[in-house]
């Protein structure tokens, strides 16, 4: 066998093997939604708001809009006549942050947050005069952050003291959502006691689910604040918050494995339970603004100087050299000729825009002609 | 030492960029580019670099809808944006001016010498134009306004002096330039065959050939400057559809807000039309003064058009002081020009109020926009009457002295 063909067939497998792993490695979600909800109501149930509201707040500071963010709480906590500092919610004692603020837009309030709806709305089915804001356009390029707390037990949590969600209604709710093409990926965040037990059912691919406690164990408060009274967040929230504060921005390229690395159990008092098997993505690949935030990678260049495999991943930023050459190496290479050049240069004429083409016809010659012309009638009248 | 009248005038000049050099200094442009007055969607020079960047490109700047000037401006921005200096051509605004200045100058000497403009002096009138701070505000700002201007006042020239050619050009120009400014095109050909009456040189078929040729030159050559035809609707019908209902100094933009969609096209041909049919009407009654007719016009034009600015304004204060009858038949001059001081100072701050205090509404500047176009309209109309007055003097020599009461 001659060694040119030999090179030729490993750079081809190397090529395919890059490709397949760009291909897996890479995100391919275009818009960002967020669910989040607080299941539970009254004064002392006060951290389930403050953890949905810091998570709230860290997802918008994210970019993910209002539009896109479902907040669902019972929203009884920042005018209840017990609170001392009213239409406030702080998620710390040092009250440095008002959590509750006089932007945020609540779309589901009080008794509106139900089994029921929750379910409804996941799963799309929702009744015909819903408002817009109040359904989850969602579709299958869409990466959806859904975080709940409340309190739970095993394999339930409970919504407004009266109702229970169960595991099994989750895993089938979110199936559906895949059956319906809802959805690109999922990041299923729990904070509730023994929360681990929520995700156990779930069957669907491509679903990243988190729980902040083992079954049988509870999932404890972090601190209170003594004029408030009660304890105002969760140390499972309250770490992940102080994680997504300290260290992650809009420009982050911090992973979920950093995320899930800096749980700390001795700090947390509990074991919180990560759960890999359907999420066909390697943790350590995965941006947390891929959940959290609402980033994209935005390609500049012209799709000029295209190898064949550019055609079937549009979305690989490499462009790898055809092995044409005699070396047999592969050498990934940006579309260099453009990067040389003006490398906010969009595309050509040619391509998106269609067939508006300039002629360019020079201005130059364009003001002469406009300016000879009464310039010549002008002197041949004299 | 006695000046002579030529290097005032270039001292006026002088000082006009002087004072332009002091507020680009000083980034007065970014702070006035931004502001509505000033700047409409018809004239904004942020529309004209977004053009620019579009044609560069390669893409046809009138297939979006945020520029649609003429293709006469986005050509001069093109040549002027060889050179390397950043914001280069926001050297053409001034230099506009300054040839608007130029040819008022050259137009006043002429009627001097006809002795029909007696009232001011020529450099007089010629610093009211350029050192008005409506006039350096809307220069400093980029503002399409200004080349429109200084077309306008060469437009006007040339009917004075009486050349055909002359006036076929630059009435091709203005009209290409804004299609609004037809409306004051008619008593140009008046003023030049009144000009030229004992010569006659001046032939109007000839001057409307001219017009029509040039215009076709012109739009031929914006075709082949942008490689398709779209400029032509584009920078046409978008003065009229108002897709673009950005608040302005004019009358349009509040009420086809609130207008429901049943009735817009209705209210939009009307409101269209609306100026144009003050054309006839006053350049027929008005025909043997056909200077006050084009003053008339211009304020008619700067009032009712679809994105008015100062610049409008500005013109026409400085017309007002060359019609056919002295300055001192007008009445109203006192009540309408501390209207329009009024107007000019509260509007800003009700916009400021509205928009960034968040303490008015719309109708607090709206109300004010309304008070500015009762100056203006109370300017027209007054000039209108004197015009009728002067006109019934000349033609009843006996009543002069005596007091006339209009009785209908």
């Amino acid at each position: 066998m001659h060694l040119r063909s030999l090179r030729s067939i490993v750079s081809t497998v190397l090529l395919f093997a890059l490709f397949f792993t760009k291909c897996t490695a890479e995100s391919t979600h275009t818009n960002n939604w967020a669910v989040l909800i607080s299941t539970s109501r009254f004064w002392f149930n006060y951290r389930h708001i403050a953890n949905v509201l810091g998570i709230y707040r860290s997802v918008k500071r994210l970019g993910i809009p209002d539009d896109q963010i479902i907040l669902m709480l019972a929203d009884d906590i920042a005018c209840n006549p017990r609170n001392m500092f009213p239409a406030s919610v702080f998620g710390n004692a040092d009250r440095a942050l008002d959590l509750y603020g006089d932007d945020i837009q609540v779309d589901y309030r009080g008794y509106e947050v139900t089994v029921e709806s929750f379910i409804r709305l996941l799963t799309g089915r929702v009744p015909e005069n819903t408002p817009v804001s109040k359904r989850l356009l969602t579709n299958e390029n869409s990466n959806i952050l859904i975080y709940m707390t409340g309190h739970g037990g095993d394999e339930f949590i409970k919504f407004q003291d009266a109702e229970d969600l169960s595991a099994h209604d989750i895993a089938d709710a979110l199936e559906q959502m895949h059956q319906h093409k809802r959805f690109n990926e999922i990041l299923f965040i729990a904070d509730t006691c023994q929360a681990n037990s929520l995700y156990k059912h779930i069957y669907t691919p491509n679903i990243l689910a988190v729980g902040s406690s083992e079954v049988g164990t509870s999932s404890l408060s972090h601190h209170a604040d003594t004029d408030i009274g009660v304890a105002v967040i969760d140390r499972f929230t309250f770490y992940n918050l102080e994680f997504l504060e300290t260290r992650v921005d809009i420009k982050s390229r911090l992973t979920l494995k950093d995320l899930f690395d800096s749980y700390d159990v001795n700090l947390i008092k509990s074991q919180p339970g990560v759960r890999t098997d359907l999420f066909h993505r390697d943790l350590s690949q995965v941006l947390i603004t891929d959940f959290f935030g609402n980033v994209r990678d935005i390609e500049l260049n012209a799709y000029e100087n295209v190898s064949f495999l550019q055609e079937s991943s549009p979305e690989n930023k490499l462009t790898v050299f055809s092995p044409a050459n005699d070396t047999g190496i592969v050498y990934p290479r940006a579309t260099s000729s453009n990067t040389q050049n003006d490398t906010a240069e969009l595309l050509t004429s040619s391509s998106i825009l269609g067939d508006s083409k300039i002629h360019k016809f020079s201005p130059f010659l364009a003001l002469l002609t406009v300016f000879l012309f009464p310039v010549l009638l002008l002197r041949s009248k004299r | 030492m006695k000046v002579s009248e030529t290097s005032s005038f270039w001292l006026i000049v002088l000082l006009y960029v002087s004072i332009h050099i002091v507020l680009h200094t000083l980034d007065f442009s970014s702070i006035l580019e931004k502001r509505i007055e000033i700047s409409t969607p018809a004239s904004s020079f942020l529309r004209v670099k977004e053009g620019y960047y579009l044609y560069k490109k390669g893409i046809d700047p009138y297939e979006g809808v945020v520029f649609f000037q003429s293709p006469f401006i986005l050509l001069l921005h093109t040549c002027l944006s060889v050179v390397s200096v950043p914001n280069f051509s926001r050297v053409l605004y001034p230099v506009a001016d300054i040839v608007g200045a130029t040819a008022l100058r050259a137009l006043l000497l002429c009627l001097k010498k006809q002795k029909r403009f007696t009232s001011w002096s020529v450099n007089g009138l010629c610093s009211l134009y350029l050192l008005n701070p409506l006039t350096i505000a809307a220069s400093v700002a980029g503002s399409s306004d200004c080349v429109s201007n200084a077309l306008t006042l060469i437009a006007l020239y040339c009917a004075v002096v009486g050349s055909t050619a002359g006036l076929g050009c630059s009435i091709a120009l203005v009209t290409f330039f804004n299609p609004f400014n037809c409306v004051y095109v008619l008593p140009l050909f008046l003023i030049a065959h009144k000009t030229t009456k004992k010569e006659s040189t001046f032939s109007w078929k000839r001057c409307l050939f001219i017009d029509l040729e040039y215009t076709a030159l012109l739009l031929l050559t914006s075709y082949l400057f942008l490689g398709s035809w779209k400029f032509l609707i584009s920078s046409i019908t978008s003065n009229f559809i108002l897709q673009n209902l950005s608040v302005s100094l004019g009358l349009w933009w509040y009420f086809f807000i609130e207008i429901f969609e049943t009735f817009r096209s209705f209210f939009l041909f009307v409101f269209a039309i609306h100026p144009f049919t003050y054309t006839l009407p006053v350049t027929i009654r008005l025909r043997k003064q056909p200077l006050t007719a084009f003053v008339v016009l211009v304020g008619v034009t700067g009032l009712l058009k679809s994105y008015p600015s100062i610049a409008d304004l500005s013109l026409f204060v400085t017309l007002i002081h060359i019609l056919d009858f002295g300055k001192s038949r007008l009445k109203f001059v006192f009540l309408a020009g501390n209207t329009l001081l009024y107007s000019l100072f509260l509007g800003p701050a009700f916009f400021q109020a509205w928009i960034y205090l968040g303490s008015g509404n719309a109708n607090f500047f709206y109300a004010i926009t309304l008070v500015y176009a009762l100056a203006v309209a109370l300017l027209v109309s007054d000039i209108l009457r004197a015009a009728l007055e002067n006109e019934f003097y000349q033609e009843h020599p006996e009543f002069v002295g005596q007091k006339l009461l209009q009785v209908f």
